[in-house]
């Protein structure tokens, strides 16, 4: 206790100064709003660092299931290559690029965070601005859509994930083209709901559900999951359908950017039609 | 003693007054903004008594600078700048201590220190006050060839303004 005291009397000017310069340092990073943001994106910074680290190391571990995921992407796309399709056009000796116009193009990207335990739920992966990334590009992967780039730094964005209670996805039942779109409630990570169908539709338990491309977002006919329960609540015209997702979100790792070159077009010809 | 620290008082709350009524205008005006900030008020910790403890110091400068950022609206910015600074003190006291120490257990004035001493001890004190001040306000080393110019910039009209103070209400010549 003396011992204490003495350490308090001799030192207690530098105590007092780390101390006050400690909540100075607070009360700065607080209430103002230029160092809050310097303070903000650099500490982002460094835990996208960390994050890439801890990362680094732990992908080990799931590098089986990543290869299996690689390779039936690779199967998936082979079959779609020219070389896999009988060409009628071939026969009557008319093949035309121009009827194949590039319409979306795919960058990959790694997912370095995750989370799927909260209402709103955040990826991270590590594409920015550097590799052509943009807010309001869509982020699939071999199963279907997981979710939206809303912010974008240098070196890596932030995805709005499906498991989000701001997300919207604009979807339509494979088998009949009603549409609709899916939101996420926040409870059950592996369960969506599906809204807006109008009770005239006829859904079976079982149908699946896939993007309708409508949002100039995700392209269309992306997988999303498959209807377990269909009802219309009494007074209302619009189905409640929960939607069982193909995707595990909280095991995804290789993701595409999708990038919607007509975007643009298709979007100001909407606008035009709403003024 | 209880007159000396109501003298005290008054005086925090003059320099309080002056720096953001006159010397913050006054930065506004030339230095449109705030490349060019004229500080003044550090005088206070610079001239407080010898015998006041380190701690005590240290607290006094948080009080201070806590109540110029509520007329700057920065929330412990000059605090963190005028602790550093008052932390600093004893340092550049015994630094420039005169032949034969500190007589009296008064102010240290430049009858005391000698002109000279006087000087050095202001622009050492004022310059470590500014470099924090604007390294904190950048918030950033990076910029720190710019916080560097500002101090300077900031740093010879806050000089000529504590020497002048010094000469006016100290004027035993």
């Amino acid at each position: 206790m003396r011992n204490l005291f003495l350490l308090i009397v001799r030192y207690g000017g530098f105590l007092s100064f780390l101390g006050l310069e400690l909540l100075c340092f607070i009360l700065i990073v607080r209430y103002n709003n230029n160092q809050q943001k310097i303070w903000v994106h650099s500490s982002n910074y460094f835990s996208g660092q960390l994050y890439e680290r801890f990362d680094a190391v732990t992908r080990y571990w799931n590098l089986s299931v990543v290869s299996d995921s690689l390779a039936r992407e690779n199967s998936r796309l082979r079959a779609e290559l020219r070389d896999a399709r009988f060409q009628e056009e071939i026969i009557e000796g008319s093949v035309s690029d121009e009827k194949w116009q590039q319409h979306y193009t795919f960058t990959t990207a790694e997912v370095v965070n995750n989370s799927v335990s909260r209402f709103n739920n955040y990826l991270t992966i590590n594409r920015g601005s550097r590799h052509g990334i943009k807010p309001r590009q869509a982020v699939i992967d071999d199963k279907g859509v997981i979710g939206i780039v809303i912010r974008v730094d240098k070196y890596y964005s932030s995805v709005m994930s499906i498991l989000n209670k701001e997300s919207r996805i604009a979807a339509s039942i494979k088998r009949n083209n009603f549409f609709g779109s899916v939101v996420w409630e926040g409870s059950n990570p592996t369960i969506s709901q599906m809204r807006d169908v109008p009770k005239h539709a006829q859904i079976a338990i079982g149908d699946t559900v896939q993007t309708s491309g409508y949002s100039a977002i995700f392209p269309g006919g992306l997988p999303v999951g498959t209807v377990i329960s269909a009802t219309v609540p009494p007074g209302s015209n619009f189905y409640d359908i929960d939607v069982k997702l193909f995707n595990d979100l909280s095991k995804i790792r290789y993701v595409y950017v999708v990038n919607n070159l007509l975007r643009a077009n298709q979007k100001t010809v909407e606008e035009e039609s709403d003024e | 003693m209880n007159s000396n620290i109501l003298r005290q008082v008054l005086r925090f709350i003059f320099v309080v007054l002056l720096q953001v009524l006159i010397f913050k205008q006054l930065s506004l005006a030339i230095g449109g903004n705030h490349y060019m900030s004229v500080i003044i008020y550090p005088l206070f910790i610079l001239f407080l008594p010898h015998k006041i403890s380190h701690s005590l110091l240290v607290l006094i400068g948080f009080l201070l600078g806590m109540t110029i950022d509520l007329f700057y609206d920065s929330p412990g910015v000059h605090a963190s700048a005028t602790v550093f600074m008052a932390f600093l003190r004893p340092v550049a006291l015994k630094a420039f201590e005169p032949r034969g120490g500190y007589k009296t257990n008064e102010l240290p004035t430049r009858h005391e220190m000698g002109i000279n001493n006087f000087i050095f001890y202001t622009a050492t004190l004022l310059l470590g006050h500014l470099i924090f001040y604007f390294v904190i306000e950048a918030f950033s080393l990076v910029y720190f060839i710019e916080s560097l110019s500002r101090t300077i910039v900031s740093f010879i009209p806050s000089l000529v303004f504590i020497i002048i103070y010094q000469y006016i209400f100290n004027p035993k010549d």
